[in-house]
């Protein structure tokens, strides 16, 4: 104890000798270390944790599947989810779903997002209210006022934490709503976006159908029971649905996965890979603080000596280096903690609106305890590794020269290897993180510039829900949607407006099913699935979607003419592949009664669901013909679609204040903010950061070895110039040693960059992990980095006096 | 054969060979030398003659090419790293021409480090130690200064009781006055003579003949060999002839 408080006293002697050099690399362990712990304390919050139910191992979600169609793995059906709460695999099974209702209050209507949940959901989950009850088994079938369920966050927001609201009665989309509970203030669940309501889930119409798949059961398994026997058990399940309903049960199965791989599992990929980067810059900052205190212990290369030679043995000398170099880690850890306690806040605020709200933990998060051990091991760890090399050196000091009256400063060949290794594998480093950085960023540029088949430039969208009981006629819904393009068409700065049901891009929609005229699905005829949106008539022409063949849809399709739609050339490909779509019938299957509609018109692509997905089918109806009270309005616009949200929503008012105007935004905006672009902008964004860390902390790196270098070369140098060399050939002698190493680390990280790639390749898009082009451009910035650190010191050679140079010692 | 008489050093037959790249250089060749203990032995000869590199293996800084080595009656030639440390730290004590004080401690941690190298010694028997050794120098009034605040001669005396602290076998010293003007060279050998008086076994490489002539016995080194001091003569004049 008494010689660790002494090597304790000893090395913080050395931190003080040196301020300048001890500040140095604090700092740059603060970055490394801090950058790590940044990165763990949000991602630890988001996904490491588990997930904050009762024995959440427990918890699995059930999807449904389809062998064939384009959609193969979907929600479940009510009646299926029934059959399946009847298994005996399952403890507890509960569903839920999610929607926006229009909130009536004195204060005016508001429209929100509210969670809702079968009766047994949270108790599948493990959550009990803090104030009354979960849902009764009544309110599921029965049709009467909704059990409504608060969040503990929306019970203080709006009703001050009153303990007296169970009872109270809510106005939802113009029906009656009671209170029965409040949850506790810990629970979140991710899918339904923090939801200030829980609606119970009234069975009755449309949910009542076997092919209506929109439920997301969470199970329980009963205990003893694995996951692999509880799929093998419902598969029998699916086998015997498949057989009692093939109509709508033919080659749908069952499929099981845990919930935490539910809600994390696409996550995992980009963790590892942020993990990986911070963890790659940590490396380069030790190989850059290990090569500092290389040419530090050369100067105390004789202090070593004197210790062995008293009697020191290794591991004491080692000891003694490693405390200091502990201590160095820890002030940089402490200092990388109070970096991450300013960069988490900054880390958050980076994230959308939108991913907040499904990612709840997050919200106002800082670095907390278990983070504090994260960053102790970090600390820990870091000083040993950087600790190692001075310790491999001190190995080989020859004891008898070193104690000689003279002891050269010339550092011996091991130095430079260690020193010229620790160069190679930070530049081999940061070549890995600058072309895993290139292909994400590439990827995300190729997923902007992806045509999604419309115009996106300077487009305003809006939702509006018109209400129920002052809309129940149809005429009633189609004037207002008339009536409210005419007032928007007619607004300055406006080139167009339109309708459609589901805004593009935007992340929801629904698919429906159908069949071909003749080729009727029960016999034996094939079925398809394709995207349905209800539109205007001018929706084409506002979005700038152009028309292959046949015709648009028009003012003569109304409710009493032919049902007919447009489709896309997805659809038309993959239903009449080397046919004529004009003139064809399809058949949608949802309901068992004939419901034909005719293809009239085919247009160019549009993509409607994500940019980094290629164009899928879409057919195309028009509100005439399938009245909806709920649609979203888009606005071409001349300039900055902004500066016309006060001008339409106005319009809305002037029309019907009743009605509710939500999500508005532009369309770039959509873009922008989609968990996508999330899942493709943050991680590049963070990777090309770090990597541009990386880079310059490798090119310092470099810098400071050739510098070294330089100066320990200085006699040999001046030799040289004394025999006649030119300044341009000493120039060339360090510039070459600069590029030399640069080049073996380039050869190494490009060797690691494709095994990089390799792992990041799902996260790519119109890239390859070894496109040539990223590959260049990284070696290609790299050596202008390499030659401008180079040149610095080769310039300061080249300016060595021989006459002093020969007298250097 | 009594106590007195036993030798503290044995060494025969010892070589040293260099290697640099594709050159051998012989530093020692068949060394036999024979230390009691109580002895004060001094090692001079010309310079690169070998005298510095015997001391270090006497000193077990560096180990021979060939031949035996023991030391106070133990076989040390061939022993491990960790092994000689031990040894050093106990049974040794080194003077260096450029006293080798290690300038961020203070003179009373100098002479102080070699103790903190043994396992399980108190730290009042260190203090003990280190004052004692200090008083005997005279440099107990120098505790809390800096290497970089004494004189030569005030370092070199540091370095001694630093030598001393440990209550070694035996002293070695290299060119003690090297670095020294010539009255703090004769201080310092004042000083290692009353060490010798009181019992110490003293190991001295010098070329200076004056300081040579402080010690029981002389033994002349030639070109890595032991020579008699009539031969060092007749060499040297052929060399320079």
């Amino acid at each position: 104890m008494t010689g660790l408080l002494q090597d304790l006293r000893y090395a913080m002697r050395q931190l003080r000798k040196g301020p300048g050099f001890a500040l140095v690399i604090v700092l740059m362990l603060a970055l490394g270390i801090g950058a790590n712990t940044a990165v763990f304390t949000v991602l630890s919050a988001a996904l490491l944790r588990p997930l904050p139910y009762e024995k959440p191992e427990e918890l699995v979600q059930v999807w449904e599947t389809r062998t064939s169609g384009g959609v193969q793995q979907m929600e479940a059906s009510y009646p299926d989810f029934v059959d399946m709460r009847n298994s005996q695999v399952f403890a507890q099974l509960g569903g839920y779903s999610r929607t926006t209702m229009t909130l009536s209050q004195s204060s005016g209507a508001e429209q929100v997002v509210v969670g809702l949940a079968t009766t047994g959901f949270f108790e599948t989950l493990g959550v009990r209210p803090i104030l009354g009850r979960t849902y009764l088994p009544s309110e599921e079938t029965e049709q009467k006022a909704g059990a409504i369920l608060l969040s503990y966050g929306g019970w203080q927001r709006r009703f001050g934490g009153d303990p007296t609201v169970i009872g109270k009665t809510l106005t939802f989309d113009g029906s009656l709503a009671t209170v029965v509970g409040v949850l506790p203030k810990d629970f979140q669940f991710g899918p339904t976006n923090s939801a200030d309501f829980w609606q119970s889930l009234q069975i009755s119409g449309w949910r009542l159908r076997r092919n209506a798949y929109w439920l997301h059961p969470v199970g329980r398994l009963k205990a003893g029971v694995s996951l692999r026997q509880a799929q093998s058990a419902l598969l029998g399940v699916a086998r015997q649905l498949e057989s009692q309903y093939p109509d709508s049960n033919a080659g749908v199965a069952v499929r099981l996965s845990s919930l935490r791989e539910e809600l994390l599992g696409p996550m995992r990929l980009i963790v590892i890979v942020l993990m990986a980067t911070v963890g790659f810059v940590l490396l380069i900052t030790c190989a850059n603080v290990a090569g500092l205190l290389l040419s530090r212990s050369v100067p105390r290369q004789k202090e070593i000596s004197i210790r062995t030679a008293l009697g020191a043995g290794r591991a004491r000398i080692a000891r003694q280096l490693l405390t200091e170099s502990i201590l160095l880690a820890s002030a940089g850890g402490g200092a990388g903690l109070l970096a991450a306690y300013w960069a988490v806040p900054a880390i958050i605020a980076a994230v959308p609106q939108e991913a907040m709200l499904s990612m709840p933990a997050l919200q106002g998060l800082t670095v907390r305890g278990e983070v504090l051990w994260f960053s102790f091991v970090v600390s820990l760890l870091t000083g040993i590794l950087f600790g190692l090399a001075p310790i491999l050196q001190t190995f080989k000091i020859d004891l008898r020269q070193s104690l000689q009256e003279v002891t050269r400063s010339a550092t011996g060949t091991l130095h430079h290897r260690l020193r010229s290794a620790l160069v190679i594998s930070e530049v081999a480093l940061a070549v890995v993180l600058l072309v895993s950085a290139g292909l994400m960023l590439k990827s995300l540029r190729r997923v902007l510039n992806n045509d999604p088949g419309f115009n996106t430039q300077n487009l305003l969208t809006l939702a509006l829900v018109l209400p129920d009981k002052a809309y129940s006629e149809t005429s009633r819904m189609l004037n207002f949607q008339h009536l409210l393009l005419q007032r928007a068409n007619s607004l300055p700065g406006v080139m167009g407006a339109a309708a459609v049901s589901v805004v593009p891009l935007s992340g929801a929609g629904n698919t429906s099913r159908f069949d071909l005229e003749g080729h009727p699905k029960s016999s034996g005829g094939e079925e398809y699935e394709a995207n349905t949106r209800d539109i205007t008539p001018n929706y084409f022409s506002v979005m700038g979607i152009s028309l292959r063949a046949g015709r648009f849809l028009n003012g003569t399709d109304t409710e009493k003419s032919t049902h007919v739609v447009v489709v896309n050339q997805a659809m038309a490909d993959l239903v009449f592949p080397h046919q004529n779509a004009i003139g064809k019938r399809i058949n949608f299957t949802y309901t068992s009664d004939p419901n034909l509609w005719q293809i009239v018109g085919v247009v160019g692509n549009e993509n409607v669901g994500r940019l980094d997905e290629n164009p899928s089918p879409v057919i195309y109806d028009t509100f005439e013909q399938s009245p909806s009270n709920y649609f979203s309005l888009l606005v071409r616009t001349q300039q900055n679609p902004a500066a016309q949200v006060n001008a339409v929503t106005h319009a809305v008012r002037e029309i019907d204040p009743d009605v509710p105007v939500y999500g508005i935004a532009s369309m770039a905006q959509i873009i922008s903010e989609s968990p996508m672009m999330m899942l493709r902008s943050y991680p590049a964004y963070l990777l090309g950061v770090f990597a541009g860390l990386a880079l310059l902390l490798a090119v310092l790196g470099l810098y400071a070895l050739l510098a070294y270098s330089v100066a320990q070369r200085t006699r040999e140098l001046g030799i040289r110039m004394a025999l006649g060399a030119q300044q341009r050939d000493v120039l060339r002698l360090i510039l070459a040693n600069g590029v030399k190493l640069a080049m073996i680390g380039t050869v190494l990280g490009i060797a690691g960059a494709l095994a990089a790639g390799q792992v990041i390749a799902s996260l790519l898009f119109g890239v390859g992990p070894a496109d040539v082009p990223t590959f260049a451009g990284v070696c290609l910035v790299l050596m202008i980095a390499v030659i401008f650190a180079s040149y610095i010191p080769a310039l300061r050679a080249t300016r060595i006096d021989p006459m002093v140079a020969l007298r250097y010692e | 054969m009594t106590e007195a008489a036993q030798p503290l050093i044995q060494i025969q037959d010892m070589t040293k060979v260099f290697y640099t790249d594709e050159i051998e250089t012989h530093a020692l060749s068949g060394i036999h030398l024979s230390v009691s203990k109580g002895e004060y032995v001094a090692m001079s000869g010309p310079s690169g003659c070998g005298k510095s590199t015997l001391l270090s293996i006497i000193g077990l800084l560096d180990t021979p090419t060939g031949g035996s080595y023991s030391l106070n009656g133990k076989t040390v030639e061939n022993l491990d790293f960790a092994e000689r440390s031990r040894i050093r730290n106990q049974e040794i004590g080194f003077i260096f021409q450029s006293f080798n004080l290690i300038g961020d401690l203070t003179v009373y941690e100098n002479v102080e480090l070699p103790l903190t190298y043994r396992q399980k010694m108190p730290a009042p028997d260190r203090k003990a130690r280190v004052m004692e050794a200090l008083e005997r120098v005279g440099m107990a009034h120098r505790v809390r200064h800096y290497p970089s605040q004494l004189s030569g001669g005030q370092q070199q005396r540091v370095a001694v009781a630093r030598a001393l602290g440990g209550k070694p076998s035996i002293l070695l010293a290299d060119e003690p006055t090297g670095n020294l003007d010539s009255r703090n060279g004769e201080a310092v050998m004042e000083l290692l003579q009353n060490l010798h008086r009181e019992g110490a076994t003293i190991c001295m490489v010098t070329h200076d003949q004056r300081f040579a002539k402080h010690a029981q016995r002389e033994v002349h080194l030639f070109d890595g060999k032991v020579v008699a001091e009539e031969e060092l003569k007749k060499l040297l004049q052929e060399t320079s002839a």
